[in-house]
């Protein structure tokens, strides 16, 4: 009965927020009020706030609905009930590990039906972007370093494979949280348990990303995955200094230093985010007390948008510009009047309807361009992280390896999505 | 935390809700239990519920005001449980206004520390689910109809109360030693909701009588200005002294009044004031006659 019904959108999520509301107990839960969708989630899942009954208090919620009979591969790979069964059991392992995790607190975590729609309520928090928006500042970055660098040399492994302004949050005491649990992880040694990977490669260092995809072995892998999670920390705590990111690239190593110069970061930044880049453990709760120590005027953002400098990172990495063909150089090419375009798809700020539009030029582009990987490659992120929709991941990756058959990292897509 | 012999955290109270208008069972257009969704499941203490005169007690709530509503409260009390009771307005299935009443059950211990602050708890409690249960239970939901049937509408009727907000801390610890002092008492409650079990009324001599006269069990009120019950039958009565024991004068049993019913110092202030406006009165006539003679 639980099972998501064919339809648009907004019928899919009426049925989803009725169907909840006849399961969800009255007694317990009074007030509850719809968000609009978003997330990687959103066709499986509804949320909202509500009032817990018990816990007198306000809660945020989530509800995600398991994949029926005939569900897509990826609603499958996602919400199939044992899947949601595993999340249920890591959710209450985090409860019950409290603030040794740094994740929102849990109010409670529960299957609702014959079927198992998974709901969980959470302590409201405010998301991070927000705060990033009024008022990014050190003490901002300094609570986001300090808030998760305790855990990471605890004995507690934990990861979270999707850290990023939208993901974290700020509670009533200003702690800083992760309030995306599916992408958190325990006990993660032999990175089995990890199923889904959200697809931000673009805040990730390619360094990091082969590391985890050409491991050998788990604990290659697993240092692959540290490396990842320093550096997103580090990121989202270089938003909270600067600012909202401006990403506009595949992997952080196209954008991130430059983005960084640009908004006059310091030497203690520029040095932090090079050690990264190079897969350097460096010590979180050290950089936060180095950018402490900065005179302000010396960290001021800059007014003036300064020209992107020509330094690259010096870790392992894919330097498009240097291997893909360049379609147009200078600043009026197509490619180039679509970096708004880029840059708000990846800070989330697309509508459906604009992403749509945007998918259209790059169609355009791929047509009069296919040997340009980039255009490809903005293509496939729509189809994954957007749209969420494989086949047309499957499509992009085989049209983008007809123009381009040598492509190595299409190639490797090609299998990934043949899975 | 304390257990009693079922393994049930004596910090621990039960609710219970009763409404109407609900498909709950074949008695859905009448005043019924609804949480839980049968009187079997109900306890000890909460059992007696069941036999009050349900359309006598709700007839009289549809006509109070919201504000008014929210001050009505019962406490039944026996040696070893309490019920607190509240009364709320939410509307049945069809959008008819409709009283709610919430009911907490929870163990008592007379001798202990924590008592007052127990019951204040609970009243808190009682309120606070009055207040979010009239909301739930609003309007046509049938996602809330096929709850209340399955039983599913709350996870358990077990609730802690020692996070909740005290109410009426200023009046249950003078009501609670003014409860201590006489047998014979089975609840106070103000007079709308005496029909629950409680035969003395929280309010005044008038409105004890009125009670009584409309065919309630009322055998006392509480005087709150003297902080006593005061009997109107012979049901209420002082405990026994306990023989060979000193008992220190206001303990738990302690005879502490002189027999017979005294006349409470407020009906003696009233006799006076109408003693006062009677002389007043015969002055002031007296000086009109006086004035009048004098201008013929």
């Amino acid at each position: 009965m639980e099972h998501i019904p064919s339809g648009g959108g907004a019928l899919v999520a009426g049925w989803m927020q009725q169907a909840l509301m006849d399961l969800l107990p009255a007694g317990e839960y009074t007030s509850v009020e719809f968000l609009q969708p978003g997330g990687m989630m959103s066709p499986y899942s509804v949320h909202g706030t509500a009032r817990a009954v018990r816990q007198q208090r306000e809660c945020y919620f989530k509800a995600i609905f398991p994949a029926g009979t005939g569900a897509g591969k990826r609603t499958e790979l996602l919400t199939r009930p044992d899947r949601l069964l595993r999340l249920k059991q890591r959710f209450e392992r985090v409860q019950s590990l409290g603030a040794r995790v740094p994740a929102v607190p849990i109010l409670d975590v529960r299957l609702l039906g014959s079927d198992g729609i998974l709901f969980t309520a959470m302590e409201p928090v405010r998301v991070l972007e927000e705060a990033i928006k009024a008022a990014p500042g050190v003490e901002l970055a300094q609570s986001v370093l300090t808030a998760l660098s305790p855990a990471l040399s605890s004995e507690l492994p934990w990861l979270h494979y999707d850290i990023c302004p939208n993901n974290a949050g700020l509670l009533e005491d200003g702690c800083v949280v992760l309030i995306d649990l599916e992408s958190l992880y325990l006990d993660v040694r032999d990175m089995s348990p990890i199923t889904v990977l959200a697809h931000k490669g673009f805040r990730d260092p390619a360094g990091a990303t082969a590391r985890i995809h050409n491991a050998t072995s788990a604990s290659d892998r697993h240092a692959g995955a540290i490396q990842k999670l320093l550096f997103n920390i580090a990121l989202l705590a270089a938003e909270c200094r600067f600012g909202p990111a401006s990403p506009d690239g595949f992997v952080a190593d196209d954008w991130v230093m430059d983005w960084l110069k640009e908004n006059g970061a310091d030497e203690v930044w520029l040095d932090a985010f090079r050690q990264l880049f190079a897969g350097v453990r460096i010590d979180l709760a050290e950089l936060s007390t180095a950018i402490g120590t900065v005179p302000a005027e010396a960290a001021e953002p800059r007014t003036e948008s300064k020209a992107p400098t020509k330094e690259r990172p010096q870790a392992t990495t894919t330097d498009l510009a240097a291997t893909a063909p360049v379609l147009v150089r200078g600043e009026n090419g197509p490619w180039e009047r679509l970096r708004t375009n880029r840059v708000d798809l990846r800070r989330d700020a697309l509508s459906h309807s604009e992403v749509e539009s945007y998918r259209a030029a790059l169609e355009l582009l791929a047509l009069s361009a296919p040997e340009d990987v980039r255009v490809w490659k903005e293509l496939r992120l729509i189809a994954l992280a957007y749209r969420h929709d494989n086949s047309m991941a499957r499509s992009v990756v085989a049209r983008a390896l007809a123009a381009n058959p040598n492509d190595q990292e299409f190639l490797r897509w090609s299998q990934i999505l043949k899975g | 935390m304390e257990s009693d012999s079922q393994g049930v955290d004596m910090a621990n109270v039960f609710v219970s809700v009763w409404t109407k208008g609900h498909r709950v069972s074949r008695d859905s257009e009448e005043f019924q239990l609804v949480v839980p969704r049968s009187g079997d499941q109900l306890r000890v203490g909460e059992q007696e519920l069941g036999s009050v005169d349900w359309p006598a007690l709700i007839e009289p709530l549809y006509q109070l005001t919201d504000r008014d509503l929210g001050f009505e409260r019962c406490l039944l009390v026996d040696a070893e449980r309490f019920v607190v009771a509240v009364a709320g307005r939410t509307t049945d299935s069809r959008g008819r206004p409709a009283p709610i009443i919430v009911c907490v059950c929870g163990e008592l211990d007379w001798s202990s520390d924590v008592l007052v602050d127990r019951v204040a708890r609970s009243h808190g409690l009682a309120v606070r689910l009055g207040g979010e249960f009239s909301a739930a239970l609003r309007g046509e939901k049938k996602g809330v109809g096929r709850q209340l049937r399955a039983g599913s509408f709350l996870d358990s009727r077990e609730f802690d109360v020692s996070g909740e907000t005290l109410v009426g801390s200023a009046e249950w610890p003078r009501v609670l030693a003014a409860v201590r002092s006489l047998a014979g008492i089975t609840g106070v409650a103000t007079p709308n909701l005496a029909r629950l079990g409680a035969n003395v009324i929280l309010g005044t001599r008038h409105e004890a009588e009125t009670a009584a006269a409309r065919g309630g069990s009322v055998d006392g009120f509480f005087d709150s200005r003297r902080s006593e019950i005061v009997p109107l039958s012979g049901l209420l009565h002082p405990w026994p002294k306990k023989e060979g024991i000193d008992q220190p004068e206001g303990a738990p049993g302690a005879v502490t009044e002189p027999d017979g019913i005294p006349a409470p110092e407020h009906v003696e202030d009233a006799l006076l004031e109408v003693e006062d406006t009677a002389k007043q009165l015969v002055t002031a006539t007296f000086r009109l006659v006086r004035r009048l003679f004098w201008l013929g």
